[in-house]
């Protein structure tokens, strides 16, 4: 069966990146009242989008271990 | 130990994986729907690769005919009653998403100018004077890219619009990025959208036009 079209040109690598951590982090269904989105071992309940950014560096260059 | 959850699909959908940390992804029934699932030790961290795989899951789900509904990353339960339980009275409205949505993908249109929306007080402006001279210039470049936006959305809505189910337009401008929109658009009609975006690059020279997608319909679930 056919899966998604062709994608379609895109931007610089920072642009498709929040492009993809925007839909991912801060779009879709929520089922439960509070998402907890936990970055670098902290809590949060909101994570705006640039603080995202900045920590999902930060998890990079400190190089987190496995997905658990 | 619990489920994170990707999507909710037509129950009859075989689930795709692997899922985050390389989970196997199952379907918990709710009949006449499912929910796409990974059973983890600990509540998967928000990574870009965590956030990679969630995106990926939900994709497998997509095909011509259907639609997943997109979870945002996050939704997090102790095993699959509490699921049941937390979703059940949703199942009629996620059907009718279901339908609304089936035969759509979601595509991205990011409009970025060729310099930064504000300039940034300098902290170390030397008097009052200067501290108010940048705030100044800052609120008029503010203003600038405002009127700009206005602009750019009436361009993207007389390019786009006739190829479109629905748009959603992200808030801002923010840093470079004069406008983002999210556009609804049926497979159907993916070839026109393409050929109206490729005079979006002339329509709105000089400033950069960034394209994406196709994406699953995150924007249009809410």
């Amino acid at each position: 069966m056919t899966k998604l079209p062709e994608p379609v040109a895109g931007g610089p690598d920072e642009y498709a990146l929040a492009d993809l951590v925007t839909r991912v982090i801060d779009r879709g269904v929520i089922i439960q009242g509070d998402v907890t989105i936990s970055v670098a071992g902290i809590d949060l309940v909101y994570v705006g989008l640039s603080v995202l950014l900045s920590s999902v560096e930060t998890l990079r260059e400190h190089r987190p271990g496995p997905d658990r | 130990m619990g489920l994170h959850a990707y999507c909710v699909v037509a129950e009859q959908r075989i689930p795709q994986g692997p899922g985050i940390g390389g989970a196997p992804v199952h379907a918990v029934p709710l009949s006449p729907v499912a929910v796409w699932t990974s059973e983890h030790l600990h509540r998967p961290v928000a990574t870009v690769e965590a956030a990679r795989t969630h995106d990926a899951v939900i994709r497998a789900a997509l095909d011509e005919r259907s639609t997943p509904v997109p979870l945002r990353f996050g939704q997090w339960f102790e095993d699959a009653p509490h699921l049941v339980a937390a979703v059940r009275d949703r199942v009629p409205g996620w059907c009718a998403l279901l339908a609304e949505l089936a035969g759509t993908v979601e595509m991205g249109v990011r409009v970025t100018g060729t310099a930064p929306a504000a300039a940034p007080v300098p902290p170390d402006a030397s008097s009052g004077t200067a501290y108010m001279h940048a705030l100044l210039e800052r609120h008029h470049a503010v203003a600038t890219l405002q009127a700009r936006r206005d602009e750019v959305l009436a361009v993207l809505r007389h390019t786009l619009g006739p190829q479109v189910e629905r748009e959603f337009i992200e808030p801002g401008p923010e840093g470079d990025s004069v406008l983002s929109v999210a556009y609804l658009v049926r497979r159907a009609r993916l070839a026109r959208y393409r050929d109206a975006l490729a005079s979006l690059h002339e329509r709105l020279a000089p400033l950069r036009v960034h394209t994406t997608g196709p994406w699953p319909p995150y924007s249009f679930v809410a």
